[in-house]
C-alpha cells in the first residue's frame, strides 16, 4: 500500500512546524517489490539463496523516508507504520538526529540550488515482469536447465536466477518538488561452473537485465548465449594454455571494458568518495589528489555515465533528490572531466548536482551512484584492432576481479581469451590471463576503441554504503585495445 | 506491551488465520527493529539515521511445496494480496525435496541467554551515542591520525515466532557495531579497527578501536610498494572474516554442501581440511555474540556445534530437514536453508608479538583486507583479496615494521586453512560490513601465501 499523498504532505508540513526550523526537508514514500525464482542444479527454489545473489528474495516493502537538515546537520528516519502518530515521531526523531549531528560538525551541511520539478515518469515497457506468471518464469528458466541434458566432456554446476522487481516512489521536498516514479526491472543471472577432476574449474556469472519489460528480456536469445558459455567453459578447461610473457597488447571485449569503465572510472569519480564520505565503507578515490582537468589517460579515452538510456538497467529520469537526470562525461579526451554529484557534494564543489543521488528502497538514504557507465565508441573495427597487433591476447570475458579501495590498483582475470599473433586472431585459448594494473596505467595504455556497432551492455548490482545498497546498473563498452602491458 | 508489539501480535493472528486455510506447515517470524546509525567522515558526522520497522518473515508449505517470503507492507490489503499470491504460487511450485518437516518439540530454552544478548543501556543510548563517536575520534586523532571516518550502529530487536506445530517464543536482543578508519595526511596511510558486542560494558570499547586505528595509520606513513613473492602472513581477526571464516560459515552449510555450491564439494566428515591446531564452532549461544539467540527459525534451541575438529571436518551445520538420518538439527534453521550464527575459531598460545618472532620467512602483517573475489566457488575456492590499511613487512623478528603497499593476496581456502601454523591467544568478535555473520577469531600466522602487484 502506498502511503497516501495526504500523509506525505502531512509529514512535510509537520517537519516545518511546531517550533522546528529545518534548512531542508524531503519525504520519500516507496513501495518496493521483489520476486525471485531460481533453479539450483535443476531443482526449483523460491526463496532466499545462501550465496549473495539476492537478498529479501520474495519481498514486499512499503515505507516512508524522512531526511532533514537542521542546524547544519543531517538526520534521517524511516518507518513502515503509517499512522499520523508514528509519522510525527519519525519526523521528530529525524529532526533531533539532525540537530545532534549539527552540533558536532565544524562545517554545516548544505545543498546546491536546483530547479524544482513537478513530474511523473516511468520506464517504457510492454509487459511488466511483476505481472508474469510463475509458470511462465519456471518455463523460461527450465529451458536453460535443459541445456545440461546433453553430454559434455566435463561436469557442471548451474544456478539460474530470475529477479523481477518494481519500485514506485513519491518524492516531495520543502522547496516544492513533487515527483512520482514507477519502474519495473528484470534480471536473469546464469551462474555456470565447469569442473574437471584435479582442481580444474571455470566459473561464469553474467547478468542480463533491463527496465524495458519482460518481452525485451526474452527477445535476447539468451538460451544460445548460455549454451555458448557452456561450450566455452569446456574448451577453456580442456584446451587453454599459459599466457604469453613480456609486454604484449591486449584487446578487451565489451564485458571487460564495461567492468573497467565502472570500477576504474565510475567509482573513483563519485564525489562522495573523493570527499571521504565513504572512507570507512566503499573507500575513497585516487582522484582526491587531483582536480578536474587532470590528464588521466590517452586522448582517445572517453568514459561516460548516462541514466537516460532507454531500457537500461540503471534507467531514471529524475534522481532521488528531485534533480533531472542527464549524461555525465566522466573522462573526456583522456581528461578527468566531471564527477558524479549529489546536491550535498555539489554545494561543496560549488557546482550543480548532475542527478547522481539514488536510493534502492525506502529505508535507504540516497547516495551518489552510477547508472550506466561505458567506454564511448571510437573509430576501429575489431579486425582493424587485431591486424595491428604483433603479439597479444583478446580477452573477451573475465572471471575474477577486484580493485583496491582507492580504485587505483585493479585486477581482471580473463576467462574466454585467445592468442593474437602477427595480426591474426588464433584459435589458441589462453588460460586465466591476469591483468593487474593501476587505473592511470590502464587509461594511458588505451590507444583504440571499437565502433558504435560493437558497443554491448551487461547488467550488474553495484554495491556501496552501509547498510548496503545493491544498485541496478549497466556497464558497457565496445572493444578496447591496450598497448604494451604485462600480464601478472 | 508497547504499540509495535501489540500491532505485531495482531498481524500474527491475522496471518495465522489466513495460513491455516491453505498451508500444511507454516512459520511466522516478526522482527521489531529499532536501529540507529551514525556515519562520520572527515572527523564530522555526515548523517544520523534511525529505522523503526516491523518486518514479517513467513515460511509456507503445502504438502512440501515451499515458499519463503518477507513482508513489511503491513496493511491488511497488502498482506491479503501477498498471501493470495502465495497460495497461487504454492499450487504451481514443485515439491521441495530438501524440506521434510519441522520438529514438533516441545523444547526447553536456556533462560540465561536473554541476559547475555540484551542490554537496556543500548536501548537508552541516544543521548550519548554522539559522545561515543567523539571520544573515539579524538583518541584516533591523538594517536596521529589527520582525520577519521566510520560508522556506529546500535539498536534493539524483538523477535516473535510462532509455527503450525504450536511452538512459539520471543526474545529481545541489542547490538553495537563501531568501526573507525584513521587517515594520515598521506591518504594511502590508513588504519582501521572494529568493536562490536551486544552489551556496552562487555567486549565493546570504541576508544580502544580509535586508538588502534590511529596507531596503525601512523605506522603506515611512508609505505612503499611491496615486492611480489611468497610470504608468511599474520592476519588480524577481522581479516579472518574474508579469508578463513567463509569455509565454516558458508561452505559448511549443509544446504551448500548438498547442492554442490562451494569448495568443500566432495569432502565429507572426517576429511582433513585444515591444520591440526584449527578447530571451529558454530556457536549460537556464545555470550555477547551478535547472532546469539535462544532458538532458531524452527524454534529449535540453539547450541554450540563443532564443525572442524583439529583440522578435520566434524559436521556441517544444518536444520531439521537436512539433518542426516539419526542426527538432530544443529539449531541453525533457516527452515529451507540453514544459516550460520557466530563462527568461533580455536585459540593458540601466542601473542601478536610472539607470532612475529616465530615466523621464520619473509612475513607480512595484514591488518585489514577487502574486495575478496573468487575465480570459482568450486574446489579449492581460489580467490584474491586486497589488503587495505596498514600492511607491514616484519623485520628483525617483529622489532621493526616497514609499511608496504599495493600487494594482493592470491590463494585459496584449502591453502589458507592447511597452512595456518600458529594462532593467537585471544578471540575478538568482529562483524564487518562485508561479512555474512559475526566471527570470533584470533590473530593467525599463515604460511606461503602468494602476493602479487600491478605491472603498470
Amino acid at each position: 500500500m502506498f502511503v497516501n499523498d495526504a500523509l506525505v504532505e502531512f509529514a512535510l508540513e509537520y517537519a516545518q512546524s511546531n517550533g522546528k526550523y529545518c534548512e531542508y526537508v524531503e519525504i520519500r514514500s516507496e513501495i518496493n517489490s521483489t520476486d525471485t525464482v531460481s533453479f539450483i542444479n535443476g531443482k526449483l527454489h523460491i526463496g532466499n539463496l545462501p550465496i549473495e545473489l539476492t537478498s529479501d528474495a520474495f519481498a514486499r516493502k512499503s515505507g516512508i523516508n524522512i531526511r532533514i537538515i537542521a542546524d547544519g546537520g543531517m538526520g534521517m528516519t524511516s518507518t513502515n507504520q503509517f499512522t499520523k502518530k508514528m509519522i510525527m515521531e519519525s519526523v521528530d526523531r529525524a529532526y533531533r538526529n539532525a540537530k545532534r549531528s549539527g552540533k558536532q560538525r565544524k562545517t554545516p551541511i548544505g545543498m546546491s540550488d536546483e530547479k524544482v520539478y513537478k513530474e511523473e515518469w516511468q520506464s517504457e515497457y510492454k509487459i511488466n515482469p511483476m505481472d508474469v506468471s510463475l509458470e511462465e518464469k519456471i518455463k523460461f528458466l527450465q529451458s536453460f536447465v535443459n541445456i545440461f541434458n546433453e553430454k559434455y566432456p566435463i561436469e557442471f554446476i548451474h544456478i539460474f536466477v530470475l529477479l523481477a522487481e518494481q519500485r514506485e516512489a513519491y518524492f516531495v521536498n520543502s522547496e516544492g518538488s513533487r515527483i512520482r516514479s514507477h519502474i519495473p526491472r528484470v534480471a536473469f543471472i546464469p551462474v555456470v561452473i565447469g569442473i574437471k577432476g584435479g582442481g580444474q574449474n571455470e566459473q561464469s556469472m553474467a547478468t542480463y537485465a533491463t527496465s524495458s519489460g519482460w518481452d525485451d528480456l526474452i527477445s535476447w536469445n539468451l538460451e544460445e548465449k548460455v549454451r555458448n558459455t557452456v561450450v566455452k567453459l569446456s574448451d577453456i578447461i580442456l584446451k587453454a594454455k599459459k599466457p604469453p610473457e613480456g609486454d604484449i597488447d591486449v584487446i578487451l571485449g565489451p564485458d571487460v571494458a564495461g567492468i573497467i569503465a565502472h570500477e576504474n572510472c565510475g567509482h573513483p569519480s563519485e564525489a562522495d568518495r573523493i570527499l571521504g564520505r565513504e572512507g570507512a565503507q566503499a573507500g575513497e578515490s585516487y582522484l582526491r589528489e587531483h582536480s578536474i582537468g587532470y590528464k588521466i589517460g590517452n586522448d582517445c579515452v572517453n568514459v561516460f555515465d548516462d541514466p537516460t538510456i532507454k531500457g537500461s538497467y540503471g534507467f531514471y529520469l529524475f534522481d532521488d533528490e528531485g534533480v533531472k537526470a542527464r549524461k555525465r562525461e566522466l573522462i573526456k579526451d583522456g581528461i578527468f572531466n566531471e564527477m558524479l554529484q549529489n546536491r550535498e557534494s555539489a554545494s561543496i564543489f560549488r557546482t550543480q548536482s548532475n542527478a547522481a543521488a539514488r536510493a534502492v528502497a525506502y529505508d535507504r538514504e540516497p547516495l551518489i551512484r552510477m547508472a550506466n557507465t561505458y567506454f564511448a565508441p571510437g573509430d576501429y573495427s575489431f579486425e582493424e584492432m587485431v591486424e595491428d597487433v604483433k603479439l597479444g591476447i583478446f580477452m573477451n570475458s573475465f572471471t575474477e576481479w577486484n580493485i583496491d579501495d582507492k580504485r587505483l590498483q585493479s585486477k581482471y582475470v580473463g576467462q574466454e581469451a585467445y592468442l593474437i599473433k602477427n595480426g591474426e586472431l588464433t584459435n589458441s585459448m589462453i588460460l586465466k590471463p591476469a591483468l593487474e594494473i593501476s587505473s592511470p596505467g590502464l587509461f594511458s595504455s588505451i590507444d583504440a576503441q571499437g565502433k558504435l556497432e560493437t558497443l554491448e551492455w551487461q547488467g550488474a548490482f553495484c554495491g556501496k554504503s552501509e547498510p548496503g545498497q545493491g544498485c541496478p546498473v549497466w556497464t558497457g563498452g565496445p572493444f578496447v585495445r591496450l598497448r604494451k602491458v604485462r600480464l601478472a | 506491551m508497547n504499540e509495535m508489539e501489540e500491532k505485531s501480535y495482531q498481524l500474527i493472528d491475522i496471518i495465522e488465520e489466513r495460513l491455516e486455510q491453505f498451508c500444511t506447515d507454516w512459520a511466522i517470524k516478526a522482527l521489531l527493529n529499532n536501529e540507529n546509525q551514525i556515519r562520520f567522515s572527515e572527523s564530522q558526522i555526515d548523517i544520523y539515521k534511525s529505522w523503526n520497522e516491523i518486518k514479517i518473515i513467513l515460511f509456507l508449505s503445502q504438502r512440501r511445496r515451499t515458499l519463503d517470503i518477507s513482508i513489511n507492507d503491513l496493511s491488511i490489503i497488502a498482506i491479503d494480496k501477498a498471501l493470495q499470491n502465495c497460495e497461487k504460487l504454492l499450487e504451481v511450485a514443485k515439491l521441495n525435496l530438501n524440506y521434510k518437516k519441522m520438529p514438533a518439540g516441545p523444547f526447553e530454552y536456556n533462560p540465561s541467554i536473554q541476559q547475555k544478548i540484551f542490554d537496556q543501556k543500548v536501548v537508552n543510548l541516544d543521548e550519548t551515542a554522539v559522545d561515543i563517536v567523539n571520544d573515539a575520534t579524538e583518541t584516533a586523532l591523538n594517536e596521529g591520525a589527520n582525520r577519521v571516518a566510520g560508522s556506529f550502529f546500535y539498536g534493539d530487536t524483538q523477535v516473535i515466532q510462532k509455527n503450525s506445530l504450536g511452538l512459539e517464543g520471543s526474545f529481545n536482543k541489542t547490538h553495537l557495531n563501531f568501526r573507525i578508519r584513521a587517515f594520515a595526511e598521506d591518504m594511502y596511510a590508513t588504519g582501521e579497527a572494529i568493536s562490536c558486542s551486544t552489551h556496552l560494558d562487555h567486549g565493546f570499547n570504541a576508544i580502544d578501536a580509535g586508538r588502534e586505528a590511529g596507531m596503525i595509520c601512523k605506522q603506515a606513513i611512508g609505505g612503499k610498494k611491496g615486492k611480489p613473492g611468497i610470504y608468511n602472513i599474520i592476519i588480524y581477526p577481522k581479516v579472518s572474516t574474508e579469508l578463513q571464516a567463509p569455509t565454516p560459515s558458508i561452505a559448511m552449510n549443509k544446504y551448500t554442501q548438498k547442492m554442490g555450491l562451494a569448495w568443500l564439494v566432495g569432502k565429507k566428515e572426517g576429511d582433513k581440511i585444515a591444520n591440526d591446531l584449527i578447530s571451529v564452532w558454530d556457536d549460537g549461544i556464545m555470550d555477547y555474540g551478535i547472532q546469539t539467540s535462544p532458538f532458531d527459525d524452527e524454534l529449535v534451541p540453539t547450541k554450540k556445534t563443532l564443525l572442524i575438529n583439529k583440522g578435520k571436518i566434524h559436521q556441517f551445520f544444518t536444520n531439521t530437514s537436512l539433518s542426516n538420518k539419526g542426527q538432530e538439527s544443529t539449531g541453525n534453521a533457516g527452515i529451507t536453508v540453514p544459516k550460520p550464527t557466530n563462527t568461533v575459531f580455536s585459540t593458540g598460545d601466542y601473542s601478536l608479538e610472539e607470532l612475529m618472532e616465530i615466523s621464520n620467512k619473509p612475513t607480512l602483517l595484514i591488518t585489514s583486507t577487502w574486495y575478496t573475489r573468487y575465480q570459482s566457488y568450486a574446489p579449492p575456492g581460489a580467490l584474491s583479496s586486497l589488503p587495505k590499511d596498514g600492511m607491514f613487512l616484519i623485520t628483525n623478528k617483529g622489532k621493526k615494521l616497514e609499511p608496504v603497499r599495493e600487494l594482493r593476496i592470491n590463494s585459496d581456502h584449502y591453502h589458507m586453512l592447511e597452512h595456518t601454523i600458529a594462532l593467537g591467544k585471544e578471540l575478538k568478535q568482529v562483524f564487518t560490513w562485508l561479512g555474512t555473520n559475526p566471527v570470533f577469531a584470533p590473530y593467525m600466522l599463515i604460511e606461503d601465501v602468494k602476493m602479487t602487484t600491478g605491472t603498470k
